[in-house]
């Protein structure tokens, strides 16, 4: 492996609550991942794994150590330039907060790349119906987000998460609201995408069968990374 | 269309909240009305009234003012104090070569009309019925162009008076207590003892009793008969100017080329200029406080529209959109409420003073004065706009405080 193929590097990283009382979340947590690898993070609840992930996703800011995404040094920048930056490089899959309930799917996809505006509006239309179909949701695609099933706004979401083709995607429990059907559906895509795409996943999960599906999982306890490369039996 | 993304998103928004934002709307559509109406209220009044002022008084005037006599010593002397008894010295009102006056004062830029005129009191006699009235003596066709007194002639023609030499209007409550009418004689006499019997031909209006109860226009030359003087004798020129609100460096400037007392408008009527003062004050600062209590309903839409759509502002964040684009946003949405209502609120506020302008108030009044004045609708217009830009900057600052972290590990 060739470090340009290194998507993302933690070095020392550190996070406190200070609520109700100063309590350590994430001690000196030192990894990387490479381009194309599906990453699960796996702890029992309370491990700091959720906390982890969104210090990755560069939306919590205040934390210690030093997170690396592509090359690029990610702490100390501004909200704006960290927006910018996942705009461009990470797309989010969560738990519960799925989709804009009052925008057609279509349009729930297109916003990120809108925004992007790396394409024009109809080059992104066109993009983002390509997505949908990908995930089997081109019929869906001007409902009204609201009116589609939990399992669907899931897949919409997904769609969103690729519009700008990040070069990483995090998932927050991306299944766990899911029923088995639907969760194998997303398993499947997250898989097809580091295969087939080269895109690099990153997904906190206490599913096992997701967990066993990826590449590698690192296990978190009391904030500390207790395994790198977790087996399962 | 195709807007850019965050207008896109703010239509959304105002589109799928139509409930909402026809409230918001119409709370701002009654605060512009409302202001829009009472503003023109106050324009349409303030306007009657100082035309009221301008129908008997020019821009300025120069008039000779009274002096007092000096002390005989100098007033550092202090060893002999002179008790004197002060007094006007004044011993004739003219003004010396009023003609070159004049000349100076209608040569000035700013000027756009002078006259001369004589000022005399005089009794108004018919058997042994007397009327104290005060008497003007001037160039009536310049005059009428100054103060328009045709329009306020009920009987016979200003420019009867020129062409006659021993002609005068009368004012109308003098004509009833004589009961005079045009062509008829009246017998004048001023306070020196002149007495001349003139025909009348014509009446004024000017609605204002005082005036109508007293005042006559005879010519020039009649005036100066009347005091016993001579065809020079001048005792104020009058001057209107090009913008009557400026008048302050106007008299400076007059001051300059004459030693006389130049006075304005401003200074002869300030009983006057201070009521409206006040209504106007009052005017605006009850239509304000309508105008922010409107901005309060927008602010308080757009608080409850952010706190429903938190989630949305975090998955906004989450992919990518910064915090001045959230600020956008519902400054956007919050100027859209801002244009909808400020525009029914200017059509609102012109059928209420279509209304008020065809109530009938009766006397010298007429129709109430309110006009549309297109500077106040500007004005209104560009108020509520502001009004609703800050109401809502508050909630969407909030708004793009939003930490997604908190809104997602709930």
């Amino acid at each position: 492996m060739t470090p340009s193929d290194i998507v993302l590097r933690t070095q020392g990283i550190g996070k406190y609550f200070y609520n109700p009382v100063t309590f350590k979340v994430l001690d000196d947590i030192n990894f990387h991942v490479h381009r194309g690898e599906f990453l699960t993070l796996v702890g029992k609840s309370g491990s700091g794994k959720s906390t982890l992930l969104y210090v990755l996703s560069t939306m919590d800011t205040s934390y210690e150590g030093e997170l690396e995404i592509l090359g690029e040094t990610v702490s100390g920048k501004t909200s704006d330039q960290s927006s910018s930056l996942r705009n461009q490089n990470i797309g989010f899959v969560f738990q519960f907060h799925y989709l804009l309930p009052e925008f057609s799917c279509l349009k729930n996809v297109m916003l990120p790349a809108l925004k992007l505006g790396r394409y024009s509006y109809e080059e992104i239309e066109e993009r983002a119906y390509r997505k949908l179909e990908i995930l089997g949701l081109k019929d869906q695609a001007l409902k009204q987000a609201s009116k589609l099933s939990g399992g669907q706004q899931q897949r919409v979401s997904i769609a969103r998460a690729l519009i700008n083709d990040p070069a990483i995607i995090m998932g927050d429990e991306p299944t766990g609201n899911l029923d088995s059907k639907n969760a194998q559906i997303v398993f499947d895509i997250f898989g097809q995408l580091a295969q087939e795409y080269n895109q690099t996943i990153i997904a906190v999960t206490h599913d096992t069968d997701f967990a066993k599906a990826s590449d590698r999982t690192i296990e978190l306890a009391d904030g500390k990374i207790i395994s790198l490369d977790k087996k399962y039996d | 269309m195709r807007f850019p993304v965050n207008i896109d998103i703010a239509q959304t928004h105002i589109l799928k909240g139509f409930r909402q934002t026809m409230v918001a709307s119409l709370g701002v559509a009654l605060g512009v009305a409302i202001y829009l109406f009472m503003n023109s209220l106050d324009y349409g009044f303030s306007g009657f009234s100082r035309d009221n002022i301008f129908q008997s008084s020019a821009h300025v005037k120069i008039y000779r003012d009274d002096v007092l006599s000096q002390s005989l010593l100098p007033e550092e002397t202090h060893k002999v104090n002179a008790i004197i008894n002060p007094q006007i010295t004044t011993l004739t009102k003219t003004l010396i070569n009023p003609e070159f006056l004049l000349n100076q004062v209608q040569e000035e830029p700013y000027i756009t009309n002078a006259i001369a005129q004589v000022d005399y009191t005089l009794f108004y006699n018919r058997g042994k019925t007397q009327v104290k009235g005060a008497g003007i003596g001037v160039n009536m066709s310049e005059y009428n162009e100054m103060f328009n007194t045709q329009k306020y002639m009920v009987a016979g023609n200003v420019a009867d008076l020129p062409s006659n030499p021993n002609g005068v209007i009368i004012g109308s409550g003098v004509a009833e207590k004589l009961s005079l009418n045009v062509g008829d004689n009246i017998t004048i006499s001023s306070s020196y003892g002149v007495s001349k019997v003139l025909r009348i031909v014509g009446i004024f209006t000017f609605g204002n009793r005082k005036l109508d109860d007293s005042r006559s226009y005879v010519n020039i030359n009649t005036a100066q008969q009347f005091l016993k003087e001579g065809p020079t004798y001048v005792n104020t020129i009058y001057a209107n100017t090009l913008d009557p609100d400026n008048t302050d460096a106007y008299v400076q400037q007059l001051q300059t080329i004459t030693e006389y007392t130049v006075e304005d408008w401003k200074t002869t009527n300030a009983d006057i200029l201070s009521q409206d003062n006040t209504r106007g004050t009052m005017m605006t600062s009850i239509s304000l406080s309508i105008l922010v209590l409107a901005g309060f309903i927008i602010f308080n839409i757009l608080s409850s529209t952010i706190s429903q759509k938190i989630d949305d502002i975090a998955i906004l964040k989450a992919t990518g959109f910064a915090s001045k684009d959230v600020i956008v946003i519902f400054i956007l949405e919050a100027l859209i409420m801002g244009v909808i209502g400020t525009t029914i609120g200017l059509g609102l506020g012109t059928v209420l003073i279509f209304i008020l302008s065809n109530v009938y108030m009766g006397g010298p009044v007429g129709y109430f004065p309110i006009t549309y004045e297109w500077s106040l609708y500007l004005q209104s217009f560009i108020l509520g706009l502001l009004m609703t830009v800050f109401a809502g900057y508050i909630p969407a600052r909030r708004a793009s405080h939003v930490d997604p972290v908190d809104i997602f590990r709930k």
